[in-house]
């Protein structure tokens, strides 16, 4: 393999813990759906925890995004 | 070899000095990363000088949406630090519409955004850090070391335990900074993939590829609401997570 390509296949290989993230944020909106339609009272104390979980989680995500494009366009 | 021309995604993010600049030959050129915090600077202050120009009993629209948003900020701050981190309310505000004004002026097309920058969202972050730990050093003095160590630590296992609090203690203002920079740049990325996209079409098909770019600019549309979005709740994201490390420094543990 080439060293172009070593790279290409790093690249993929670094977006693989994209899976997780897409797992932890079904698993946090479905949480957020389920507590709403349980207790529709507890809508305003859930937003802020869910929106706090989504974007932590989504943080996650972007941070392999940023090591592919290291590893992609850098050295 | 020639540089190849990147698309407007990635050249987006290039720094173009505006007035070059040179001290004693550092450079410290006026860029457009500076031009457009500046111009932020100049619009936050502008408009919350305004709303609160003639302060009245019943606000009208302006001087209310002022005091939401400080409101907002103080309450999340108050709410997520505790009553210790009340005295950061001004820093952790001030720091707040920085990155929501800076970040909002960023979205508007063709203007520079300086939070897609690492160096910008990690100093924001480095001043959270040595404010919280200059204020923990005051209430604790280097006592402040043992907020590192979790209660009832059997002494065997303590090294191991304060080398990982330690590393991770350190690596806050590192996440805080990244957390920002990564979900703005890969926000901007996306929108003006689109655009390139655009660009393309018309190069390849002329002015007969017209129709084909009803769908990308529509995803545009519906990328650039969504940004807005993203926008508001990682500047609020930064505003909890320094709110809580404040609180954390002041208390202790």
């Amino acid at each position: 393999m080439t060293d172009e390509g070593v790279r290409l296949v790093a690249t993929a290989l670094a977006l693989v813990p994209l899976f997780g993230v897409a797992l932890a944020l079904g698993k946090i909106f479905s949480d957020w759906i389920t507590s709403v339609a349980r207790n529709p009272a507890a809508k305003d104390a859930v937003q802020p925890v869910g929106l706090l979980a989504f974007a932590l989680t989504e943080a996650i995500g972007l941070f392999t995004l940023i090591i592919a494009f290291l590893i992609l366009f850098v050295g | 070899m020639a540089e190849p021309i990147l698309p407007y995604a990635i050249r987006q993010f290039a720094v173009d000095p505006l007035i070059p600049i040179e001290v004693f030959g550092i450079d410290v050129s006026f860029t457009a990363s500076a031009q457009a915090m500046v111009t932020t600077v100049v619009v936050a202050i502008a408009y919350l000088l305004i709303a609160v120009r003639h302060r009245q009993f019943h606000p009208g629209r302006l001087q209310s949406s002022a005091e939401a948003l400080y409101g907002f900020a103080a309450r999340t701050v108050v709410k997520n630090g505790g009553e210790e981190a009340k005295q950061a309310i001004p820093l952790l505000t001030t720091i707040f519409v920085f990155i929501l004004f800076g970040t909002m002026v960023g979205l508007s097309p063709i203007k520079f955004t300086f939070t897609s920058h690492l160096i910008v969202t990690i100093g924001l972050a480095l001043l959270v850090f040595v404010y919280a730990n200059t204020l923990a050093f005051r209430s604790h003095g280097v006592g402040m070391v043992k907020a590192l160590i979790p209660e009832g630590t059997p002494g065997a296992v303590l090294p191991i335990i304060f080398t990982i609090e330690l590393i991770s203690y350190i690596f806050r203002p590192v996440t805080l900074g990244v957390r920002l920079f990564a979900n703005i740049l890969a926000g901007h990325i996306m929108v003006k993939l689109f655009a390139d996209g655009c660009v393309m079409i018309l190069e390849a098909a002329g002015l007969a590829g017209l129709p084909f770019l009803i769908l990308p600019i529509a995803f545009m549309c519906i990328l650039y609401a969504f940004e807005f979005l993203i926008v508001f709740i990682q500047a609020y994201v930064f505003l909890v997570l320094s709110a809580t490390y404040v609180g954390e420094a002041v208390r202790g543990h």
